[in-house]
């Protein structure tokens, strides 16, 4: 053995303990094997330049990979480990004018993923600040001067254009771009929003006015329509007696006029009797008495 | 002694690592994967598949499937094998939630420009069919989720119209070509509103990606609020106010009109019963008055009709008589 065993046996047992972590520890700071994760790369640097990547996760020999150079990377170079798994940021309150001049803040929604670990570390200083300012101005250049309609309403589309316009630029410094979405368009002026708010407003007071006037509209022409229907049936009423009793006088006298005449005869009869009223009997052809 | 406390260390971390940490239990709601030195173990070169996606998106979306455990165990691993473990359950978290900001509802513009909040919950879970996605793939797959279904759901606002045609009046009957329809025209909150599960459903179908995008599915999407500024609020509970008050007063004009329409038609029931309860004794003494003519000639019509006027002499005051001319 290498080490002294004079220490005592409760030393000895917390080296026994600690001896395999340890050994792997020191083999992995040499630089004998490494544990790459997933979505994980590793780059291997030495003496200022770029030994090589490892990104297959798993049980890897950086010997196998990089040769002796790898040995000398703890002393002489540095190992980066950069997550390559998808990432999304979100780009709050950026301001744009539309065609009309309307001040707007949009929010963009990004998704960035690093797809070449070197050109990450290595070719900007702050690549996601970079990639930021990139979609902030593409956003604004792609935006600004559209109508405002659009710029609410065809979202997807210009979404679409922003990465288009970004992707080339973010890809030189190793990021990829994801979706990139408009997540947010605002009016930032509150006078606006208020202007908006009202012009809802009076369009819904005019609603309720069309609303109450079609209704009184529709009540009138109701009643108007049963005023219609209903003298039309009471001039029905009225001339029902005239046609039935009519009709009925006619019969008879088609049937005979005398038995008609006899009938009203009969009923003026009756009618004088039932009244109770005096009763003067003059003769026929009394005329000149009656005038008297 | 030393090199038997020094073995015994040994053993006991062997033992410690290879046998107390080799086991583990899955609960029912959990299912785990394994990495093995920082690998996941994969089902062989299957990746997740899902036709929603366009091929670009597949492109970038591209996971591999993974083997999943299931709950149960004990299950046993190697020192050098780490397992992960999630819970699939379904779990619900309010729209508003947002770790960068505190905010109590997610404010968009509708398509007539009009500032509104909404509000809600989504319901997701892990989808276990890309696991991948969800521990290694996207780096916070829920904050990834919500800031997508945020996207959509904003975008989907600022478009919305009633796919119905639908205006505020309502009753088809009130509407039909009256200016109210007219006027109704542009007002999206109310379309919103009445329209809230048909924007549930636009947000499942759209987010149905979601499960091979970021290893999280929507369940649901339950749009709950659409809460427009207070003025606006009072002038659509007016709206409904007056639809109320004129459907009231409709429905009172065509009762009345009803009522006045049976009442006329009863009149003229009226007025044909006494006119042929007038006619119904001339009838019938016409036809007494054929018989006596018929059986006895007019002479007997005659004589009945001076036999009627008798009782008049009975009641005369005064009777005036001429002398026959000699």
């Amino acid at each position: 053995m290498f080490f002294d065993f004079s220490f005592g046996p409760i030393f000895a047992f917390v080296i026994g303990v600690l001896y395999i972590p340890i050994l792997l520890a020191i083999a992995r700071a040499l630089g004998l094997y490494a544990i790459v994760r997933e979505r994980e790369a590793q780059v291997f640097t030495l003496f200022g330049k770029v030994l090589g990547t490892l990104d297959e996760p798993g049980l890897r020999f950086p010997l196998g990979y990089f040769g002796v150079k790898a040995l000398l990377v703890p002393f002489f170079g540095k190992l980066y480990k950069v997550p390559t798994c998808l990432r999304q940021h979100y780009l709050r309150d950026q301001m744009v004018n539309s065609e009309e001049g309307t001040p707007m803040g949009v929010g963009i929604w990004y998704e960035m993923q690093v797809s070449d670990p070197v050109a990450y570390l290595f070719s900007n200083a702050n690549p996601e600040g970079s990639l930021q300012a990139n979609v902030a101005s593409s956003t604004i250049s792609t935006l600004s001067n559209l109508e405002m309609d659009k710029m609410l309403e065809d979202r997807h589309l210009l979404s679409r254009r922003v990465r288009a316009a970004v992707s080339p630029l973010s890809e030189q410094w190793g990021y990829a771009l994801g979706s990139v979405y408009i997540r947010k368009v605002a009016f930032t002026d509150r006078q606006m929003v208020d202007n908006i708010t009202d012009k809802v407003v009076k369009r819904l007071v005019q609603v309720t006015s069309a609303m109450k006037q079609d209704g009184e509209n529709r009540v009138g022409l109701i009643k108007s329509e049963t005023a219609y229907k209903v003298s039309q049936k009471m001039a029905e009423a009225a001339a029902a007696r005239p046609a039935i009793v009519g009709e009925a006088l006619n019969a008879i006298a088609r049937q005979d006029p005398e038995v008609l005449n006899a009938v009203m005869e009969v009923m003026e009869t009756e009618q004088l009797i039932a009244s109770g009223a005096q009763v003067d009997v003059l003769p026929v052809d009394s005329e000149i008495l009656v005038q008297l | 002694m030393q090199v038997t406390a020094f073995l015994l260390g040994m053993l006991v971390f062997v033992v410690y690592t290879v046998l107390i940490r080799a086991f583990y239990t899955v609960k029912p709601d959990e299912r785990a994967i394994i990495t093995s030195f920082g690998r996941a173990q994969r089902i062989g070169r299957l990746m997740v598949e899902d036709d929603s996606l366009t091929d670009e998106e597949k492109q970038r979306y591209r996971f591999p499937r993974l083997q999943v455990i299931g709950p149960g165990g004990p299950y046993f691993k190697w020192p050098w094998q780490e397992v992960h473990k999630v819970r699939v359950v379904t779990e619900a978290i309010d729209l508003t939630w947002d770790p960068t900001k505190s905010q109590h509802t997610i404010e968009a513009v509708t398509k007539d420009n009009l500032t509104t909040g909404v509000g809600g919950q989504i319901r997701f879970r892990v989808c276990e069919n890309n696991l991948y996605a969800y521990f290694f793939g996207v780096d916070k797959p829920l904050e990834h989720v919500m800031g997508y279904f945020i996207s959509v759901l904003r975008e989907r606002i600022a478009n919305f119209v009633d796919p119905k045609g639908q205006n505020l009046v309502g009753d088809t009957e009130l509407s039909t070509g009256s200016a109210a329809a007219e006027l109704s025209e542009g007002v999206s909150i109310n379309d919103l509103r009445k329209n809230l599960p048909l924007l549930n459903d636009y947000m499942e179908q759209q987010c149905r990606s979601t499960g091979a995008r970021y290893g999280i599915e929507l369940d649901a999407a339950l749009i709950t609020q659409i809460d427009p500024p207070p003025e606006v609020d009072r002038a659509l509970s007016a709206i409904n106010t007056t639809r109320n008050q004129v459907a009231a007063d409709i429905s009172t004009a065509r009762a009345d009109a009803e009522q006045q329409i049976t009442m006329s038609k009863r009149a003229v029931e009226i007025a044909r019963n006494n006119a042929q309860a007038e006619v119904a004794p001339l009838k019938e003494l016409a036809d007494t008055l054929a018989r006596i003519k018929a059986t006895g000639g007019p002479g007997a019509l005659r004589t009945y009709i001076r036999n009627l006027r008798v009782p008049l002499l009975g009641r005369a005051t005064r009777i005036v008589q001429t002398a026959a001319p000699k």
